[in-house]
């Protein structure tokens, strides 16, 4: 009689950077045209925007683009914003502005073929869940994201927003444009990847 | 025995976790100057009596600084005197000379300055003495405290760049009208934390979960 594998610890559940609450009289400010209220908004959300935005694209002035133009999208249709009713049954407004700056960071990367690049998958039905442990690397951010820069840019979007936003394959596949297999595969292949980067650069520390 | 020495109780249990601890990114050059200057034509929001009041409260501690710098040109009491003599050694010590002269105890109100760079000294001594007031770390809470202090840090990247020898006019220009911007965010956000204090809001935006 062999002994039961053991089951892999529950995953972390993705904590968005953007997962703020926003006071309603903010968002009605802003409604009114408030130029200072935008401000406040831009404020609480450039760093999130931002971060995504380098994350997926990889270059910081693309970011900073892609930071302005979400947040012009956002004060030019805030209007539109009915999220949240009060009752906490409606989408949060940090949700609508995610989504937002996903799809103009998905965008560009789709526009800049020579970047848009993502690792070549012959099978794309074999998805290998990645449980095991972390190398110890992973807890050094200046080395997490050095490996993670070196992933071609849409093998790490899939993965940041999967794993850093939460992101269903599902929702992941309509966001890109591609099917949950595509996904599922870049996310399996990336994280391999991601790992194989963390652990050579730990023996080469060693 | 293996050897565990590599396995720290700080290590991440998955790659959520890991990518979750990784600090967040801001541009390098603030972004909200070109985005200002993109925004549609903005209508301000004068609803509320409590921003009128604000608003008053603002307009006076813009008029009390004023007659001060008028009556003491001299005091070096604001990060903004300093940074003007530094780069401007004349126009720093200009606005008392002709007051003095004029020996009048009740003082001659003064015309407005017409040079561009002279305006953006002026303003940025008036939001300075505007800031001063409507700052209260009273009501300061974790977010807020956060975005009020990359405010700060923002005007000290500003600052040090004013300090540089050689500046060109157009770029003194463009550093004065960052200052003054950064400055009137500055009021702007310290104004409206206040109101939101008083209403019993607050600027902290809880994290909440993504399940």
């Amino acid at each position: 009689m062999t002994a039961p594998a053991p089951t892999p610890a529950a995953p972390t559940p993705a904590r968005s950077s953007f997962a703020i609450d926003v006071p309603e009289a903010l968002l009605a400010r802003a409604r009114g045209g408030d130029r200072a209220a935008f401000e406040q908004l831009y404020r609480w959300f450039e760093r999130p925007v931002f971060t995504l935005a380098l994350r997926i694209g990889g270059d910081r002035e693309e970011a900073r683009d892609v930071l302005q133009d979400t947040m012009l999208k956002i004060f030019g249709r805030i209007g539109e914003f009915r999220g949240d009713n009060g009752r906490g049954d409606g989408s949060p407004f940090w949700g609508w502005v995610r989504q937002i700056a996903v799809n103009e960071a998905l965008m560009r990367l789709r526009r800049d073929r020579r970047t848009a690049q993502e690792i070549g998958v012959e099978d794309m039905t074999v998805f290998v869940e990645d449980h095991a442990p972390l190398p110890p690397a992973a807890a050094d951010a200046a080395i997490l994201q050095r490996a993670l820069a070196a992933l071609p840019a849409t093998t790490r979007s899939v993965l940041w927003l999967y794993h850093a936003e939460g992101y269903t394959h599902d929702e992941i596949a309509t966001l890109m444009q591609r099917t949950a297999s595509f996904s599922k595969s870049q996310l399996a292949r990336g994280t391999k990847k991601l790992r194989t980067m963390l652990e050579v650069t730990e023996h080469e520390h060693a | 025995m293996p050897d565990t020495t590599h396995v720290s109780t700080g290590a991440p249990r998955d790659w959520a976790e890991a990518f979750g601890a990784l600090p967040q990114e801001r541009p390098d050059r603030d972004a909200w100057q070109d985005i200002a200057r993109r925004l549609p034509g903005q209508r301000r929001s004068v609803r509320w009596p409590a921003l009128l009041a604000v608003a008053a409260t603002l307009a006076l501690a813009i008029v009390v600084p004023m007659r001060l710098l008028e009556r003491a040109p001299d005091a070096p009491a604001t990060r903004v005197a300093t940074t003007v003599r530094s780069t401007h050694p004349t126009t720093a010590a200009t606005p008392n000379a002709g007051s003095a002269q004029a020996g009048t105890t009740t003082p001659a109100s003064k015309p407005a300055p017409t040079d561009p760079l002279e305006q953006l000294y002026a303003q940025s001594a008036q939001l300075e003495g505007v800031l001063a007031m409507a700052r209260d770390d009273r009501v300061a809470t974790g977010a807020a405290t956060e975005v009020a202090a990359d405010l700060d840090a923002q005007l000290a990247r500003i600052d040090a760049q004013l300090r540089q020898p050689d500046l060109s006019r157009d770029r003194q220009l463009a550093l004065w009208r960052a200052r003054v911007d950064t400055l009137g965010t500055l009021v702007g956000f310290e104004g409206t934390r206040r109101w939101l204090a008083v209403h019993g809001q607050h600027y902290d935006g809880a994290l909440v979960r993504v399940d």
